[in-house]
């Protein structure tokens, strides 16, 4: 079976709750935890807001989870008009400080007019 | 209006000898010059009353003037912004429809909470799924529908806490998140068990089952309570909310 999980969906808040659903099955099949599970779907949680915050109005963003015991690799990325990288850790303080709490290796870049989140969640008796 | 001047119309809006109506005047001046902000919120929201809206955000624009602290190294227009978000999304979440979870999704939510209860005594430490299914014979995906279903409750009693009796220990816990500037104001509004829970998950980086050990509470409990908290800031942060 494949490691790896991938879909293209709206940017859009009313698909978080989709987001959540994939992170959850994808938590299970890296054998997570309970308290895994939720870290997990935190951290997507907040990664899609802050994508969703910053992506082009109408656009789709793309989402990868790489599944292997007891550790998710998460990628997300969105075509955005931003110039820059907001300061997320001045401008998004509750999101940037979930984020950081539940997910490691936290990664965001501005890409060829993409933004891209990478990072990693590992469970907690890992 | 340039950047600091706001600050300083605010400072004098609430010097003890400015008159009634130069106060009225600020007030005014204050309101008209941030329209645009008002209606950059609202643009995006086609399916409602563009005036109603704008009236609601700029009740959040005059609560930004009342609470907005000139000595933070904050714009205010950034300030006005998150409270002129929030009023919206507080205004619309009161409008949506509450989702209703079927009474079979409660009744297994019952089942893996107490087989979460139960596990985690005898592993020391949260299942997995495979553990809980092991134990109550329910599959993997009306486990995490039950799980799920917590989240959704706490949608549902966002401004009720429910059962929450969290027993209360020292403050030193809690300090650093005071460092989260910004939002402040959003903290102050939160309760002291609510500060000191959102404290323990996202300072002190401690797991649900951790706090639950610490503060002798049900580990579902505590994530439920996790995140009618985090829907409260993101509405009062005006962050975007996954359920809006």
């Amino acid at each position: 079976m494949s490691p790896l999980i991938e879909f293209n969906l709206p940017a859009s808040a009313e698909f978080v709750s989709l987001i959540r659903q994939v992170a959850a099955a994808a938590s299970v099949r890296a054998d997570f935890t309970v308290d895994g599970i939720d870290d997990a779907k935190l951290a997507c949680d907040e990664a899609a807001t802050m994508v969703i915050q910053n992506a082009l109005q109408g656009s789709h963003f793309r989402w990868v989870w790489n599944v292997q015991p007891k550790i998710l690799h998460v990628h997300t990325s969105a075509p955005t008009a931003i110039a820059a990288l907001p300061n997320f850790a001045e401008q998004e303080g509750f999101t940037w400080t979930v984020i950081n709490t539940v997910a490691h290796d936290l990664n965001i870049e501005l890409i060829d007019g993409e933004i891209h989140i990478d990072f990693y969640v590992r469970d907690a008796i890992s | 209006m340039q950047a600091g001047e706001a600050s300083d119309l605010i400072i004098e809006l609430r010097a003890p000898d400015t008159t009634p109506r130069r106060h009225q005047q600020i007030l005014e001046s204050l309101v008209a010059s941030h329209q645009g902000l008002v209606h950059h919120f609202i643009k995006v929201r086609d399916a409602y009353d563009r005036e109603d809206l704008a009236q609601v955000g700029n009740i959040g624009l005059l609560n930004a003037i009342d609470r907005f602290d000139p000595t933070r190294k904050i714009a205010f227009s950034t300030f006005a912004g998150t409270q002129i978000r929030g009023e919206i999304s507080h205004y619309l979440r009161d409008k949506q429809d509450l989702v209703h979870v079927p009474r079979p999704v409660q009744e297994n939510a019952k089942v893996v909470s107490a087989a979460i209860e139960i596990l985690g005594g005898q592993l020391g430490h949260s299942p997995t799924v495979a553990e809980i299914n092991a134990h109550c014979g329910l599959d993997t995906s009306a486990i995490l529908e039950a799980l799920e279903s917590a989240s959704v409750r706490s949608m549902r009693t966002l401004s009720a806490a429910e059962n929450w009796d969290l027993p209360m220990h020292g403050d030193s816990d809690f300090e650093s998140a005071e460092t989260w500037a910004t939002l402040h104001p959003a903290l102050e509004r939160l309760s002291t068990e609510d500060r000191r829970l959102l404290g323990m998950r996202f300072v002190e980086g401690l797991s649900q089952t951790q706090i639950a050990q610490q503060l002798g509470m049900h580990q579902v409990s505590v994530g439920r309570n996790i995140d009618r908290i985090r829907a409260q800031m993101r509405r009062d942060t005006g962050e975007l909310s996954p359920d809006e």
